[in-house]
């Protein structure tokens, strides 16, 4: 069984059936101890499904929220508020895209750390403290657990985020866009050691990002979102080989490379459509180099091979 | 730190030397001193002796120098009044009416104020909210003179619940501070909304509740205390407020303060007792700007590293 099943997600701006939708019909599993990436441009809703795993959208959207999302067989969606407070940093945590915010400004790092391990009932809150930082390579940890968040520097931040989400040994992990705030170098270390933790905790992971680099170096299986919409599933090496959705080789195209350089990276002409303004059936088509007629209507999501999806009229065509 | 707060005392020092300075000037621009203190029936050497008296022919810095000089020896002169009281004995005795007062209306409206701040943020776009801003814009906007007389009217005279006016009981207080507190009720109302609803929209209430933490500590833990920050800002600004305040209050409810005796000695062109009036006053705000300083360094750690 997997251990995170949605099934027909859509969340919709608003509780009437017409409203924009931002997710529209998304079906994803995780399986225990494996990482999914999400990948996609800003307000593709990648964000929003992360947040929407956890039930922490803003009320407009909780009211627009129609389908499942099943952890251990049981639905989110449904959950008492009780079961859904153990669920939220006990079962699944999450790490946020923006170091620089997401600490609180007036408390220690000790005191902002320690208050998660006091869910996870640790008998020693601060040896435990001490033993989270350590084990997320911040130098000195029984310091650094007085400091506050400013005397930090972004990589150090996003590390002791990183050590507040394991902190109740979640199953499951949701990391949105962790290292687009951190510089390149930092970047890495930073994938390396999350890599590292998610194997000592056997944790899954839910990783949301816009950069195909990314998902080469630290996930499994990868899920391609366009427009609120999955477009393209399946294991990462089979992606990166037989890419299928042009919007999926368009995104392969644009991770530079050191093997062939180029002068200039490829991009895709035009911008995501906004949320209340996609385009009818595909809503790639009108940026879409291979878009004909057909694509004006929505195409169905077809298995090619087990595990790898894709929704698009033009898959399967040999395209030159 | 240390080097923070000597550095927040001298100027705290500095302003109150600059503000003696200023009052010292505008007592001698507005007029002549001696006409004032001398009767009609005065001779012209009474005057030459007055002049002497007072080293008022000696030149202006040497004469400011002897006003800091004095002042310091707690000499501010006499009322010019019957009965030719010590200006800063007069000053002073009038002193904790007045400080209890906004004292009062200080707590009352921090409580308050905080307390439907939070409400109306929690309940953002509800009836509850709605009602919260309503209150807030009238407080506000309510000239403070009118809301002391009808509430003297309403609450004293037709409903017999409250005495009407002057100092004494517990029961004094409540119409004054209320009226007193009005103003800044509403500011803090709207301050605390404001940066509630910037709390509650942050990252790092995202991640409280990422944790898991009860919403009751989100709200009161997380939010709040970062809230609570511009609202110490604002405390220098809320309290020059209430003592500005204080001279229409004071007056309204017969309160026995520096406000009213501002008013008074106002009316009565006693320059001795308004110049200690005005050097108290000052001298008050620099004690609360202080305060609020410290106060920051407290509740905000990243001060507490910054320059």
């Amino acid at each position: 069984m997997s251990l995170l099943s949605v099934r027909n997600l859509t969340v919709r701006l608003g509780r009437e059936a017409d409203a924009p939708a931002i997710l529209d019909n998304i079906s994803l599993d995780v399986d225990p101890g494996e990482t999914v990436g999400l990948v996609g441009e800003s307000g593709s809703g990648k964000s929003t499904l992360g947040m929407s795993v956890l039930r922490l959208t803003p009320p407009n959207l909780a009211a627009g929220t129609t389908g499942e999302i099943f952890w251990r067989g049981e639905d989110i969606l449904k959950m008492p508020a009780k079961s859904l407070h153990k669920l939220r940093g006990g079962e699944i945590s999450m790490i946020l895209q923006d170091p620089m915010a997401s600490l609180n400004p007036v408390f220690s790092v000790g005191s902002q750390l320690k208050e998660a391990l006091r869910r996870a009932g640790k008998p020693d809150l601060a040896k435990a403290a001490e033993a989270a930082l350590a084990e997320v390579n911040i130098p000195s940890p029984a310091e650094r657990l007085r400091a506050y968040p400013h005397q930090m520097s972004g990589g150090m931040r996003q590390r002791v985020v990183s050590a507040i989400g394991l902190a109740q040994d979640p199953a499951l992990i949701i990391c949105d866009e962790p290292t687009t705030a951190l510089d390149a170098t930092i970047q890495y270390q930073f994938l390396d050691l999350l890599r590292e933790l998610q194997r000592a905790h056997h944790m899954a992971m839910l990783f949301v990002t816009h950069d195909f680099g990314v998902v080469a170096r630290i996930c499994d299986r990868v899920a391609v979102m366009y427009a609120g919409r999955i477009v393209e599933t399946g294991p990462v090496r089979e992606i990166f080989r037989n890419p299928q959705h042009p919007y999926t080789r368009a995104l392969l195209a644009a991770v530079p490379s050191t093997s062939h350089a180029l002068d200039r990276l490829p991009m895709i002409e035009g911008a995501p459509p906004s949320v209340g303004a996609r385009p009818e059936g595909c809503a790639f088509h009108p940026r879409c180099p291979l878009a004909i007629d057909k694509c004006r209507m929505q195409p169905a999501t077809e298995t090619l091979r087990p595990g790898h999806t894709v929704a698009c009229w033009r898959a399967r065509e040999e395209v030159a | 730190m240390l080097r923070q707060i000597t550095g927040r005392l001298i100027e705290a020092f500095a302003a109150l030397l600059l503000m003696s300075l200023v009052i010292f000037l505008l007592s001698r621009v507005t007029g002549d001193p001696v006409a004032l203190l001398l009767s009609d029936s005065a001779t012209e050497a009474d005057r030459q002796m007055l002049i002497e008296q007072l080293h008022l022919d000696q030149p202006m810095w040497r004469q400011y120098l002897s006003f800091v000089g004095n002042a310091l020896q707690g000499d501010f002169g006499q009322s010019v009044n019957a009965g030719r009281q010590d200006a800063l004995d007069l000053v002073m005795s009038r002193l904790p009416a007045s400080i209890s007062l906004a004292a009062v209306a200080l707590a009352f409206t921090l409580v308050v104020g905080i307390a439907m701040g939070v409400v109306a943020a929690v309940t953002r776009g509800s009836w509850i909210d709605v009602l919260v801003r309503v209150i807030a814009l009238l407080g506000q906007s309510v000239p403070s003179f009118w809301l002391g007389i009808v509430l003297i009217y309403i609450v004293s005279v037709k409903w017999g619940l409250l005495p009407t006016s002057g100092y004494g009981t517990w029961q004094h207080y409540i119409l004054p501070a209320l009226t007193l507190g009005t103003f800044t009720l509403a500011a803090v109302t709207r301050l605390v909304r404001a940066s509630m609803l910037d709390a509650l929209g942050s990252e790092y209430v995202k991640l409280a509740r990422v944790k898991g933490v009860s919403e009751a500590t989100v709200i009161f833990k997380h939010a709040l205390s970062n809230s609570l920050i511009p609202v110490v800002t604002f405390m220098g600004a809320f309290f020059a407020t209430m003592i500005t305040g204080a001279v229409v209050v004071e007056t309204v409810f017969a309160w026995p303060g520096i406000g009213r005796l501002a008013y008074e000695s106002i009316v009565s062109r006693d320059f001795p007792v308004i110049q200690t009036v005005v050097l108290v006053i000052t001298a008050m705000f620099i004690l609360a700007n202080f305060a609020v300083d410290m106060l920051y360094l407290a509740i905000d750690p990243r001060m507490r590293d910054a320059g």
